[in-house]
């Protein structure tokens, strides 16, 4: 039996850190740590885990869950019903009840990305009592994305509730994954994914690493009369206490460089813009994130002209780069976590500095031994250009002469106004002219 | 001559000191002369080898464990909180715990650990004792000095107690308090019970001893041996399905009135 006093003295640690930190893999972490001490004795110290796993967190977003191997949470979850066995009144507990039932379903998602699909049935038998047979992978995306999550999705979307006769928590599940599957494959415009590095101290004080997938979106707004792009966090950053910080000069300059290379004709106005993160809570720290913001201020400037690029959503970038677009290089220390983010995730691809490939390939080698269907392609480039030419990611929109016209039209609503009401007034002269001649 | 009687044999091998030179010279001319007397003396000097190989038992500890532990509340170190950033705004605490600390008493020597938990949603106090002194099957005494009053930790080391009959502020003001573990324990079935007889009873580490018991009237008398003084038990605690009740023993006797006994009782003895 574990010493009780020192289990006491680790809960009010654990407490204390649950009641400061908002990272679900934090929180995880945590729980399992304070799980293993106990060494099964699950009976004797029931009442520390109901008031620990009422602190269960949920993983609210997709990007919550990316970066985590699925066996690792299916390990858990056999764990919590070992835990549930010896202390029936968990049932009670409804953050820890939720957090379970969102846990397989994130476990299933992960399975689906990881092109695991035989694991996915049998999970999804084992724990909703739903036998299906999954959908061949009969397409051609357009857009690629990841193949074995979409293949997931139109399984889901094509059972029928009462063909199938499932109990009513089967539907509410296939429900809810169905949601959350089509979540991650809708294209989301103007956004991107940013692999980022998590690092935290466990219970025993041990540095824990671990990737995660981050959302960015820039928007452009009005224009800047100074003379220059200014870009705006709308993030915390470490060490700076308001968010309204100006981007380095040479994310917006590599930008602008881009339309050089298409032969494009320069932007000449400027303008303001914003950089936001979907769920801003976290700090960020390190510039790995300029070669997306770069993309997408690219991308954001684009939209007055009559071809344009777009990239899909589901890509994840990282890297820094310079003026002329050029990607340098990221920290190494992070590649590993890095790869494991983009890995366990629904995301097809990832862009990394063409000097740094070969170390995140080996990275993807050792998670790809575990998982061989995962099909996660890189791509090593040295500027942001080379991007453009990848039809898998890059799509370029030519709308037609008339949207195009209509477009110009409604940007410039008020100067399209007045020139029509000119046109409208000469024609009335005109007439009045021609009727006063005759 | 007469032949020498099983009590003769039996003090012969036993206390042969307290007989006299000629009844044990009559006695090994009989136990010479007579082959099934000679078998019953062999008898008797292998049962009382192994007798003697016990000691008494008020010459030895029932076990090794406390026979109680001194608990007292455990400190709440606050952490610098120098990494925690709070919007000013932010309400308090937006989730409601299932389950909180009221109270937490501990021993660090002896590795025991009282904790006492608010449930709100149950309006309840749960009492949750962690020792590795205790084991699932036994009644432990938990003694409030403040309250005067004797708490009973159940199997499994847990209690339930209203908030009506105990607050949380009361709880909170607690300074210390003293948990009794049983010296030893015993069964009693009232319905196999004779007018007099004996009850075994066990300490967790395996010693047994006899209790006298008797039964006249409307009550069941229990008579303990004597036993060193650290030893003797002065409470007997009656556990069964139908109730608890706790009784004082006065002199090693206990007397339990029968409309307080169901049919089949764990007894617990504290010292």
């Amino acid at each position: 039996m574990p010493n009780p006093v020192h289990v006491e003295k680790i809960f009010r640690e654990l407490n204390s850190e649950l009641a400061q930190i908002a990272s679900v893999k934090h929180r995880l972490t945590l729980l399992r740590n304070f799980i293993e001490i106990l060494n099964g004795e699950f009976r004797s110290y029931g009442s520390y885990l109901l008031q620990v796993m009422s602190e269960f967190p949920l993983f609210t977003s997709p990007l919550t869950f990316s970066g985590k191997d699925p066996a690792q949470i299916e390990q858990d979850l056999k764990q919590f019903d070992r835990i549930i066995e010896q202390v029936p009144e968990m049932r009670e507990i409804e953050s820890f009840v939720k957090g379970i039932e969102k846990s397989r379903q994130v476990c299933l998602i992960l399975y689906a990305c990881l092109g695991e699909m035989d694991k996915v049935r049998t999970l999804l038998k084992e724990w909703f009592g739903i036998d299906v047979k999954l959908k061949e992978d009969d397409r051609i995306e357009t857009i690629q994305g990841n193949t074995s999550l979409r293949r997931f999705y139109r399984t889901l979307a094509s059972l029928d509730e009462k063909k199938f006769k499932y109990e009513s928590r089967a539907i509410t599940i296939l429900n809810s994954l169905q949601s959350e599957v089509r979540e991650l494959i809708t294209e989301k415009p103007q956004t991107l994914l940013i692999p980022a590095v998590e690092r935290f101290h466990d219970l025993d004080r041990n540095i824990q690493t671990f990737g995660r997938m981050r959302r960015i979106t820039v928007k452009k707004n009005q224009e800047n009369s100074r003379g220059e792009d200014r870009i705006i966090r709308r993030f915390n950053v470490v060490g700076v206490e308001q968010p309204y910080w100006i981007e380095d000069p040479e994310v917006a300059l590599a930008a602008r460089t881009l339309f050089s290379y298409h032969n494009q004709k320069p932007v000449r106005n400027y303008y303001l813009g914003e950089i936001f993160y979907e769920m801003s809570g976290a700090i960020h720290v390190g510039n790995s994130a300029n070669a997306a913001i770069a993309l997408l201020w690219y991308t954001a400037l684009q939209n007055r002209y009559e071809r344009r690029y777009k990239f899909t959503s589901q890509l994840a970038i990282t890297g820094d780069l310079d003026a002329e677009a050029n990607l340098i290089a990221v920290d190494s220390s992070g590649i590993d976590s890095k790869a494991e983010a983009v890995f366990y995730s629904w995301s097809p691809a990832l862009v990394v500095p063409k000097t740094q490939l070969d170390l995140f390939e080996k990275a993807v080698d050792r998670l790809s031994r575990k998982y061989p269907d995962r099909n996660l392609q890189l791509l090593g480039i040295s500027n942001l250009k080379e991007l453009f030419y990848d039809r898998r990611y890059a799509i370029v929109e030519t709308p037609s002469r008339m949207e195009y016209a209509l477009t110009l039209v409604k940007r410039k609503k008020f100067g399209a106004v007045i020139f029509m009401l000119i046109i409208f007034l000469a024609m009335i002269m005109f007439l009045a002219g021609a009727a006063f001649l005759v | 001559m007469s032949l020498p009687s099983e009590e003769h044999i039996e003090m012969y091998i036993r206390y042969r000191d307290k007989l006299t030179q000629s009844e044990i010279e009559w006695i090994e001319k009989s136990l010479s002369e007579h082959e099934e007397l000679e078998s019953l003396a062999n008898w008797f000097s292998l049962l009382y080898k192994h007798v003697d190989r016990f000691k008494p038992v008020d010459h030895i500890r029932w076990s090794s464990r406390p026979r109680s532990i001194e608990l007292l509340p455990m400190p709440i170190k606050e952490r610098s909180g120098l990494n925690r950033f709070v919007l000013a705004a932010q309400s308090a605490s937006p989730r409601k715990s299932y389950i909180e600390s009221l109270k937490t008493f501990a021993s660090e020597k002896d590795e025991t650990l009282l904790r006492i938990l608010k449930m709100e949603e149950k309006g309840i106090a749960r009492f949750h004792l962690l020792s590795e002194h205790l084991s699932d099957e036994e009644v432990a005494l938990v003694y409030i000095p403040d309250e005067r009053i004797y708490l009973v930790i159940h199997p499994g080391g847990k209690l339930d107690i209203p908030f009506n009959r105990l607050g949380n502020d009361v709880i909170k003001a607690w300074n210390r308090c003293s948990l009794m573990l049983p010296v030893f324990r015993s069964n009693l079935n009232f319905n196999t019970l004779s007018d007099k007889g004996y009850i075994v009873a066990s300490s967790e580490t395996g010693i047994m001893d006899t209790i006298d018991m008797s039964r006249s009237r409307s009550e069941v008398e229990l008579e303990l041996p004597v036993y060193a003084e650290a030893e003797t038990p002065k409470l007997l605690l009656v556990y069964s399905s139908a109730g608890v009740t706790l009784w004082g023993i006065e002199n090693g006797i206990v007397r339990i009135p029968e409309k307080y006994l169901a049919n089949q009782q764990s007894l617990f003895f504290y010292s």
